[in-house]
């Protein structure tokens, strides 16, 4: 009687221990992922930040180049006698 | 707490976990047919975002609400299974998700193309610019290289060479002109020379060997010289007689023979002397 209770004891930890290993095997592939996720996260940030670095480069120099023409077409209406 | 109580609480957690759930998989559902309406990238973007961040706060509320459940259901391993499956699915919906914003932020960076239609625009107006600015440049050359009031001198201060120049080379004055101005200025320089009065020793002019037949010898300075030159007395000293003899274009071989005619006159001058 006391043996069979023992088995049955030692058959539930062992189940119990195949739970445990099973739900810590689980929360490793959910942590794992969310990792991955992070991962992610950071490396989209940065190529986000480069490229919207590179595209406020491109608006800054087009900025530029309007300033430019627009000072030279005012330069132009002024001094009329450029084109006559 | 008797038993049937915990399990009527249980039943109720696990319907309203069902219910969160549902309430997930709709807003998956709802999310993955949000591409399909129409509407800008911009207001598709500002969505998805939007759905990210009520994403946030749900996954946020399920935590608190499977914590909750565990530690009050007596059935545990239920409770732990549905919310296994509950985490499995919101870590599916959230890498869903995060794809959805990403890959719209990405199509809207690429899909810019108003940088570029800018840049056309730009370039265009700069290259209009550019033709104005060139076409009046031609029409200042144009007035430049022909003029109606083209520098006229004296005749008294013209060499008979730039004098008649129709006689001697049978062209027009307007040719003639645009000649000259295409003309380097210094053999302008040289065309248009000044005569000063005959240098004169004892009341006649002096001949000059190997300058001429037929020339009476005087001196010529350009007149775009400059004044410093025009400036200068034309006296008959020795020094401004060889001065400006230098002037004279391929007078520059015959020094030594002007140097001898200097000697010359100098001989005369002491002899009146003595």
């Amino acid at each position: 009687m006391s043996r069979a209770g023992g088995i049955t004891n030692a058959v539930n930890v062992g189940i119990a221990v195949q739970a445990d290993w099973e739900n810590r095997e689980f929360i490793s592939n959910i942590s794992l992922n969310v990792r991955r996720l992070f991962e992610f996260l950071l490396q989209f940030e940065a190529t986000t930040k480069s490229k919207l670095a590179a595209l406020n480069e491109k608006l800054d120099i087009l900025e530029r180049r309007l300033e430019v023409l627009e000072v030279q077409v005012s330069t132009a209406t002024t001094n009329p006698s450029v084109f006559t | 707490m008797t038993q049937p109580e915990e399990a009527v609480q249980n039943l109720s957690g696990e319907t309203e976990m069902e219910k969160g759930k549902e309430k997930q998989e709709a807003a998956t559902v709802s999310f993955s047919l949000n591409p399909e309406e129409p509407g800008t990238e911009t207001d598709r973007f500002q969505q998805a975002l939007l759905e990210l961040k009520d994403l946030h706060s749900q996954l946020h509320q399920a935590a608190d609400y499977c914590e909750n459940a565990f530690l009050k259901a007596g059935n545990r391993k239920l409770v732990l299974e549905s919310t296994k499956n509950y985490i499995s699915d919101a870590v599916v919906a959230m890498v869903d998700h995060l794809g959805n914003v990403s890959s719209k932020l990405e199509h809207r960076l690429h899909g810019n193309i108003e940088a570029a239609q800018t840049e056309q625009k730009i370039d265009c107006l700069k290259q209009r610019l550019l033709t104005c600015q060139q076409y009046a440049v031609s029409l200042n050359l144009s007035a430049v290289q022909w003029s109606a009031k083209l520098p006229r001198y004296h005749q008294h201060y013209l060499s008979p060479l730039a004098q008649h120049p129709e006689k001697s080379t049978g062209i027009s004055r307007d040719e003639t002109a645009d000649k000259i101005a295409s003309e380097t200025p210094r053999k302008k320089d040289r065309l248009a020379v000044t005569v000063c009065p005959s240098v004169s020793v004892a009341g006649d002019s002096v001949k000059i060997p190997n300058v001429g037949a037929g020339i009476t010898f005087s001196t010529a300075v350009p007149v775009l010289e400059g004044s410093s030159i025009l400036s200068k007395p034309c006296n008959s000293s020795f020094g401004s007689y060889t001065d400006d003899v230098h002037l004279l274009p391929g007078v520059d071989q015959k020094k030594k023979s002007m140097q001898g005619i200097n000697l010359l006159s100098f001989l005369r001058l002491s002899k009146r002397k003595t």
